[in-house]
């Protein structure tokens, strides 16, 4: 077997024309490995400059009153992951500037691809799209050539005809197109770390590891399925017409159609809709600024009955900044549903998606492509809840001020000075490890070993039924 | 042998080919499938649309009957809210502005899905509010795009070319009576020309009626007429752009293989590579902007409210000299209130001079993208058949210029009022 793979390659090394595809392929993965690297760096150049441009702002506050402060707000950009690089997932679709401030849980705005006309559908030219479209196509051409070369020369009745196995014949030209996929694949990866080193932790080496396994396993599933039509098929144009139909499917028509037909089946509610139901939810809750409802008359008891005084006047501290922060209190609870409920369908959307992978490998690819490259929309909901986990914080740092920070109630004008501004914590987004997350991905990753399993076990039939004459 | 008689035998030879009729079959269904997706999105957004209307008119009505109805004050418990005034009116009822899907977004989505289409405009909004934002979505749907009738045409139509064409010529080699045609023909160019027009004419047939089809969908025929014939032309180029490249594709090689390989290059080249590389550069070049000149506005704001009542006064006779005259100017008990209401108005101004820097950015974007045309023709296209669907973001760049205009009226009512 090792020895049809040795002359497969021989041979493949000799074809100059393959020689030539395999050789510019090398060079446009390098490029894009290149550009995609240049990319994340500028792009996270650009944003540490903006972020930092923000904390300035905040940072300079030299003194204001801790609620103005809650409306004033900060903002948190998204930042652009090292492996985005290689797959930038959602990332140029999904927003970027996110406010933070007091009241209300913002959405994330300002997309990228709002900020233009259509460049591509496909996304830009990362190392995905060359690795999820434009490889496989490669591996089509060549599993096809390497069989039906054996196939019009009649070397392969003549090897069979000599005693050879028509299994591991057929199953050492596939693994050896299978390889040169591999390599490709390999090469990319390998550019990427020599272009990161310095950024390379252990999660990113995990991420990797699992972005080669899926990438190999739907390689497998390209190389052994062009073989096993290549054999299947008398007529050449038909074998190779039928794989290239079969990538268009996969590749082109059932993931756009799939997703739609999942997000009809979960519907999101309309934005005016959400924002309303949100609004009306809200509405129950104490108004920081309409002090009139019963809550609120309750809470003040509460707080009277604390302190053992009488009127809010006599109080040391300021009732305003306990109101708002029960406010806040109050709004977590409404944004946690209606954000929840949002998270869950999303979810839910994901999970049916995945199914696809049933029918269509190359769903499962794509999932665990962007996944593993951490710009999936699990990661961006991770970040979001990242953020709005600040804003609490936030917000709530700024009504302690406003209650305990030294004014008294109906303190108006007083403001909290610059050290207490410049004390509030900057936000610090964590990157989400793989192994926290690996189980969303567990489902892709069976489904293309399940695929794996079942072509080899099609080709080792077929490829024992070859008619000899 | 005449062009007729080719084009009659072409059509035996294509009814006889089963995997060519199921190309085409396919690509049918898959342009009605796409067609319907853009009936559906349209009718979502018109729906979307008469709901909120009809929600802000009856909030209006509700207000109206407690506050201004049954002989009760206009002039509320607070003196200065009269809500017959333009001003409170306008306060109290803030306009919708939105922007009505046009029929002919059964061509194209486009952009539709990464912009808003309504927009509450108040004395504070600007066109780049969070409120403008897209309809909620999974951005991996979003990501991977709708499909529409112009994914059809322009990704599975050339790849429906391949399939019609790729054994023109190579056929009649392989089965070796390509020296009988050259007798019968003049040339063998001509032949094969006649074979690749026939497909392609097949092609351009199919397109045009799926056009119809879709036109016909639409209850708003009228409207569209010159949306469709700008669609069928821009199809007639686009099949003949990609009917050329695949006739000197056979014309240049005699073996099937690479007949195929380089059609299939070229698809690639053209539907993945190029564009992928454009918007790469694009990217490098213009890293997404976070819009930090549209944040620094705040900044601005916190200055303008810690002014004194005379330098907001100085500041807004400089935009709008008119004020000197008005009647509350010279009314020492209203004045004041009336600046501080008059602050959005140098808020607006101040937004518009940083939203200018912004679309100044994404406008090089445009010219830097529109560079690459020559190179890039599917993105060419995609982008004329954006246009004309109204879903380009010249069009929503154009929704956001009369958000624009509207605010500015609202605030001139503000500055009259004064």
């Amino acid at each position: 077997m090792w020895q049809i793979i040795k002359n497969e390659w021989s041979s493949f090394y000799r074809d100059r024309v393959l020689l030539g595809v395999f050789s510019s392929f090398l060079i446009l993965l390098s490029i894009t490995v290149s550009l995609g690297s240049i990319h994340v760096e500028h792009q996270n150049t650009h944003h540490a400059s903006s972020s930092e441009h923000i904390r300035d702002k905040w940072e300079n506050i030299q003194e204001m009153n801790p609620h103005s402060a809650a409306h004033y707000g900060t903002y948190v950009f998204k930042p652009t992951t090292l492996l985005s690089g290689l797959d930038d997932g959602v990332s140029n679709i999904t927003g970027n500037v996110l406010k933070v401030e007091g009241h209300v849980q913002n959405e994330i705005v300002h997309s990228e691809a709002s900020q233009s006309q259509a460049v591509s559908k496909f996304g830009k030219l990362k190392s995905a799209l060359l690795l999820q479209y434009i490889v496989p196509i490669f591996l089509i051409f060549l599993s096809f050539q390497t069989i039906n070369g054996e196939k019009l020369s009649g070397r392969l009745k003549l090897l069979i005809a000599q005693g050879a196995s028509s299994s591991k014949i057929i199953f050492s030209k596939a693994l050896s197109v299978w390889v040169i996929g591999l390599m490709l694949l390999l090469v990319t990866v390998f550019m990427y770390l020599l272009l990161n080193l310095g950024a390379i932790n252990y999660d990113t080496i995990l991420r990797l590891s699992f972005f080669i396994i899926s990438y190999s396993l739907y390689y497998f599933i390209i190389a052994f399925l062009t073989t096993l039509l290549s054999i299947s098929f008398n007529n050449t144009s038909t074998a190779l017409t039928s794989m290239l139909a079969v990538w268009v499917v996969w590749t082109i028509f059932l993931p756009n159609i799939l997703m739609s037909t999942v997000e009809s089946q979960h519907e999101l509610p309309s934005r005016d809709i959400f924002k309303s139901n949100m609004k009306e939810d809200r509405s129950k809750g104490i108004d920081g600024h309409s002090p009139s409802s019963d809550r609120l008359v309750a809470l003040r008891e509460k707080v009277l009955k604390d302190y053992g005084v009488d009127s809010l006047s006599q109080l040391s501290i300021n009732f305003r900044g306990i109101v708002m922060q029960e406010d806040e209190e109050y709004g977590n609870k409404v944004w946690d549903k209606h954000f929840g409920n949002l998270r869950t369908v999303l979810k839910n959307q994901k999970k049916s998606y995945q199914l696809g992978g049933i029918i269509n490998p190359f769903i499962a690819l794509q999932n665990t492509s962007k996944g593993f490259a951490a710009s999936d929309n699990l990661h961006h909901q991770d970040f979001l809840v990242q953020v709005e986990n600040y804003r609490r914080v936030f917000v709530r740092t700024l009504n302690n001020k406003d209650a305990y920070g030294g004014s008294k109630t109906g303190e108006r004008g007083w403001k909290a000075d610059n050290a207490f501004f410049k004390s509030v914590p900057d936000f610090v987004f964590k990157p989400l490890k793989i192994m926290k997350v690996f189980k969303d991905y567990v489902f892709d990753l069976a489904i293309l070993i399940i695929w794996v399993l079942v072509i080899t076990l099609l080709l080792i039939n077929k490829s024992k039924r070859i008619p000899i004459v | 042998m005449t062009f007729v008689n080719i084009f009659l035998l072409e059509w035996k030879h294509f009814i006889r080919s089963p995997y060519k009729v199921i190309a085409i079959f396919l690509f049918i269904l898959a342009s009605v499938y796409g067609i319907h997706n853009s009936v559906s999105l349209y009718q979502t957004q018109i729906n979307e649309i008469t709901k909120i209307e009809e929600r802000v008119s009856q909030e209006r009505q509700e207000f109206v009957n407690k506050h201004l109805a049954e002989n009760q004050s206009t002039i509320q418990n607070n003196n200065s809210r009269d809500y017959t005034s333009p001003y409170w009116a306008l306060r109290q009822f803030p306009l919708y502005h939105f922007k009505k899907p046009s029929p002919s977004m059964v061509f194209s989505i486009g952009q539709s899905e990464q912009y808003g289409f309504y927009k509450r405009i108040t004395f504070n909004s600007s066109p780049y509010d969070n409120d403008l934002s897209e309809e909620i979505a999974n951005p991996e749907r979003l990501q991977i795009g709708t499909f529409d009738f112009s994914f059809a045409l322009l990704f599975l139509l050339p790849l429906v070319l391949v399939i019609l064409l790729f054994n023109v010529k190579s056929n009649e080699i392989e089965q070796g009576f390509m020296s009988l045609i050259e007798v019968q023909v003049t040339s063998r160019n001509s032949w094969i020309i006649a074979r690749v027009g026939f497909y392609s004419f097949l092609a351009l047939l199919v397109s045009y009626g799926l056009i119809l089809y879709g036109s016909f969908l639409m209850t708003s025929f009228q409207p569209i007429k010159t949306a469709i014939a700008s669609m069928m032309l821009y199809t007639f180029f686009y099949v003949f752009f990609w009917s050329t490249l695949f006739l000197l594709i056979i014309i240049k090689n005699k073996n099937l293989l690479s007949i195929i390989l380089q059609m299939s290059f070229s698809f690639i080249l053209f539907a993945f590579i190029t564009p992928g590389i454009v918007h790469q550069l694009l990217s490098i070049n213009y890293p997404v902007n976070l819009m930090t000149d549209l944040i620094d506005v705040r900044d601005q704001r916190q200055e303008l409210y810690g002014k004194s009542h005379d330098a907001i006064k100085s500041q807004l006779k400089i935009i709008y000299p008119q004020i000197e005259n008005g009647s509350i100017m010279n009314d020492s008990l209203k004045v004041k209130s009336a600046l501080s209401h008059s602050i959005p108005a140098l808020m607006n101004s101040i937004k518009k001079n940083n939203i200018g820097i912004v679309e100044k950015e994404i406008r090089s974007k445009i010219d830097f993208v529109n560079k690459f045309n020559i190179l890039n023709p599917v993105v060419f296209f995609q982008n004329k058949i954006n246009a004309l669907s109204k879903s380009h973001y010249d069009n929503y760049q154009a929704y956001r210029n009369e958000i624009q205009f509207l605010i500015d009226k609202q605030i001139n009512v503000l500055i009259e009022d004064i």
